[in-house]
Parts: structure tokens; sequence; C-alpha cells
């Protein structure tokens, strides 16, 4: 280590001491074939897009369910820009609920979250859920037809969940029926709690990742943090926002009909294509299934999945084959349904 | 702070303590997150509770519109505060009226003219005219709800 001169630094750099703070990134070895560091810098960075576009967007959408659907039509059709910047905003939160199912998964595949990542892996969970969560609350606020059907539909699951179903179904729904407080309560979760608690999350996992940090392949390459790992990330983030502003500039994103009773309801309801798998348990299995709804049935049975991918790195504390297999078999499952839901 | 406690306080340190101050240090600690826990813990029942509204008073009955208006083997979707109701007018001119919520998910039915059957478009529950299930994952037979005709008027009220 060589003692460099104290003096010669900028105004800037002489109050901010950054100067400093790039000596100390640069003596940080990073490993460049690491692919959990990549997903999970796309994945901060499709969130700062959807914080970014959302802020925009909360001037002109109303929250009404008189004029919700209007100020949408309004927000693609005349305000300037604004269809790129809602495509912004849908597109970056596809593509983060997309990127924290594959982070999941690739740490499960390759059993990262065995001890001493049981926080990492259970922040990754939280993550999942919110990203989840406000994908969904996004789907009611252009308050057409669809929003309707998926507000009645998901909130009445919510509340088959054992426990906390009941008490969760009416916090969403904002009364005993979906109506005109669905709308406000769904926009309240979307702009406010669920952000708020995914960007505390989020730099909860960042500090943890940091401090129990996955261990890479064997013969990895390391590189210093500063500058060429992040002239890397720099890389993968511009592909990011190059494919978030061409999904968002050649796609269109079909607003629907506002939401009239007296109309009738679209022939085919589908939920967002990641809750495909849900829609195609529920569709197909019988009425009853041991003598309870099968709809209690199917949220009995997912909560207990979700005790179980809890409670994995403490039952697993290895990281054993098994988990490796019935990982595939679960993931293998996923996909299935997810096809047969739309065919 | 009484005097007698001041001397005993003064007094502590000067006991055999292999840390000292640390039993005082570890009792101030306790102290003061467990009040912490305690205000969070008292201010989650407010909080839960705000998150839950009470319901308000919604009106029984919705008034469908006229007799005359409403062709046979057609139907129309009213509500009763925010429940929808489906309400039928079969080939006999007799009404039928249900709760419009499938008993499955709660997804909105409707009355198909062409297969004299209600279906749900959410997981392809079908229900006879009576408002029985007859195929499909819905669990139940539909709720149904009173229609009365009074001077030509048609009401639906939830019995």
């Amino acid at each position: 280590v060589t003692v460099t001169e104290p003096a010669k630094e900028s105004w800037f750099s002489d109050r901010v001491g950054s100067v400093a703070f790039k000596q100390r990134l640069g003596a940080r070895k990073i490993s460049t074939t690491n692919p959990i560091l990549y997903i999970g810098m796309a994945i901060a960075f499709l969130f700062l897009l959807q914080v970014l576009s959302g802020i925009l967007l909360l001037l002109p959408y109303r929250p009404d369910p008189a004029s919700a659907h209007e100020s949408m039509v309004s927000i693609v059709g005349r305000v300037p820009y604004g269809s790129l910047v809602r495509g912004v905003h849908v597109w970056s939160s596809q593509l983060f609920v997309f990127g924290v199912m594959l982070q999941l998964t690739v740490i499960l595949l390759t059993r990262r979250f065995k001890p001493p990542r049981e926080l990492v892996w259970l922040s990754g969970l939280g993550l999942l859920l919110l990203a989840v969560g406000m994908a969904f609350t996004g789907v009611i606020l252009p308050w057409n037809q669809n929003a309707y059907m998926q507000a009645r539909v998901s909130s009445q699951i919510v509340g088959e969940a054992p426990l906390f179903g009941p008490w969760l179904e009416r916090m969403l729904r904002g009364g005993p029926e979906v109506g005109t407080w669905s709308l406000h309560h769904a926009y309240g979760f979307h702009t406010g709690a669920l952000p708020a608690l995914t960007t505390l999350v989020l730099a909860m996992h960042v500090v943890l990742v940091q401090r129990k940090p996955a261990q890479g392949t064997r013969d990895e390459s390391t590189v210093p943090l500063y500058p060429d790992f992040l002239v890397r990330v720099g890389a993968v983030l511009t592909g990011v926002l190059i494919l978030v502003v061409s999904l968002a500039t050649f796609t269109s994103v079909p607003l629907g009909t506002a939401v009239d009773f007296t109309a009738p309801m679209p022939a085919r309801v589908l939920p967002p294509w990641y809750f495909l798998f849900m829609h195609q348990l529920f569709r197909s299995a019988p009425p009853h299934l041991l003598g309870v709804d099968s709809a209690k049935f199917i949220m009995g049975a997912l909560s207990f999945l979700g005790v179980g991918a809890i409670a994995l790195p403490f039952l697993d504390r290895r990281g054993s084959r098994i988990t490796f297999y019935l990982g595939l078999v679960l993931v293998a499952l996923w996909a299935l349904l997810t096809v047969y839901a739309v065919l | 702070m009484s005097d007698e406690d001041r001397e005993e306080a003064d007094a502590l340190p000067a006991r055999a303590d292999p840390e000292p101050g640390a039993g005082r240090r570890d009792f101030l600690g306790l102290a003061i997150t467990g009040t912490a826990a305690a205000l969070g813990v008292m201010s989650a029942y407010p909080v839960t509770r705000f998150l839950q509204p009470h319901e308000e008073p919604t009106p029984r009955s919705a008034t469908v519109g006229e007799a005359m208006k409403f062709p046979r083997g057609s139907s129309k979707t009213v509500l009763i505060g925010e429940q929808p109701v489906l309400v039928i007018r079969l080939d006999d001119g007799t009404f039928r009226a249900y709760v419009a919520l499938c008993t499955h998910l709660q997804c909105v039915v409707s009355f198909s003219a062409q297969r004299k059957q209600i279906e749900c478009p959410c997981h392809r529950g079908v229900y006879s005219l009576e408002g029985q299930n007859v195929s499909g994952p819905p669990p139940r037979p539909l709720t149904v709800v009173d229609v009365s005709v009074i001077n030509g008027v048609v009401t639906v009220s939830e019995v």
C-alpha cells in the first residue's frame, strides 16, 4: 500500500470525500462470474425505475372510482410522453417481479440460502411478496372491468388463507364489499406502504449481503469493485434500460373499459402471469377437497409451502441435494401450470 | 429522589462488583427496550382497528325498472349498495334474482341467453337458472334475492 499525498484534492472531493470513497471501493475484490450479483443490481435498478416513473404518474392519475379510468386514458393519450412513462412503470414492475423470482430460484437451486445466509434468504422472500403486492395493486388502479374482477377474486382468495386471511381481506377491500373504497385502498398500498417497505427491505437486504456474501464458484476471477466491476454492472443496467424502454415503446398495455356494473363482464378473466399457476389450480380443482371448499384447501396448502420456504434455511442447514431436486420439481410444476392456464 | 435513595445509589459501585455499574446498565437497557416494546405493542391495536373501517349501513333493496321494459329471456345486473345482483326474466315471464357473486371466488357471474344458464367467467363455474351449482368449481348455490313487482316496477331486496 502506497501512501498518497493528502493534498491535490478537488474542491468537491475535499468536501464529500469521493476520492477516498473510490479508493475504498477499489480495494474490494468482487467475483465477475457470480450471476446473483448482476441480477441483484438489475432488481435494484428496476425498483429505482418504478419509483421514478411512479412519482411522475402520481401527478396526472386520479385515485377516484369515477375518474380513475378516464385519467389513465388521458395519461396514455394526451399527457406528453405519458404512454412512455406508463410503459416504463408497467414493464419495470413486470421485470422486477420476474427478477426477484429468478434470483430466488437461482439461490434455491444453488443452495446459497444455507447458514449464515438465513436473513438474506428471508429478506429475499419478503421482497418477492412486496414485488407481487406492488404489481398486483397496480393492476387495480386503471379501474377497468378486469381490475374490478381481479380485486374481487384476489381479495376473496386472500380471505381463504388460514389465520389472518379474513382480516387481510377486509383490509384490502376497505369494507365488507369490493367497491369504491377498494380502489382507494389499492392506491394507498401501491403508492405508500408497499414502496416504503420495499425500500427498507431492499436496503436491509443489501446490508445483509455485504456481511454474508454468497460463495461463488471455485476458480473464480475477481476484479476491484471500482472501477472494473461497476463498469460491468453499468453495462448490464444499460441493457436492462434498453429492454424496458423498448417494451414501453413497442408494446401497448390495454386499458380496457371503465368499471360498469351493469355492462356484461368479460367472457374470460385471467390474472397477471405471476398468478396464472394459482388460476389453474383454482380452475381445475373440484368444488370440495378433503371435506373443505377447494379454494380454502389450495390456500392452506400454499400457505404451508410459504412457511416451508421461510423455514428452509433452518431445516436444510447444509444445502442438501434433496432441496435441489425439490426446487426443480416446484419450478417445473409452476411453469407447467402457468402454460396450461393460458391454453 | 430521597436522601436515602441517593445514599444507596452512591453506595452501589463500592460493592465488590466485577464490572462496576453493569447491573444498573443492564437494568436501564431492559427498561428502555421494554418501554419501547410496550409502546409498540400498544400502538398495534389502534392501527389494526384503523385498517378495518367499520361497516356503513347499506341499502337492502334496489329498483330494477319497469317490468314492461324487461324482455323475457334477458338479464340485468343492478347494485344493492355495492353488491351486484343478477336479475333474470325467464321465458315464462317470471323473475329470478341472485347475488351475482360466484360462490367459488366471488367473480361476477352473468346470464347466458343461448345456453340458458348462469356462468362465471373466471374459473368456468356454471349454475342453473334456479341458482344451483351445476359444474365447475363452485361449492354452493347462488344466494337468492327477493324480487317483487309492484305497480309494474321491479324491485329486488335481500332476504
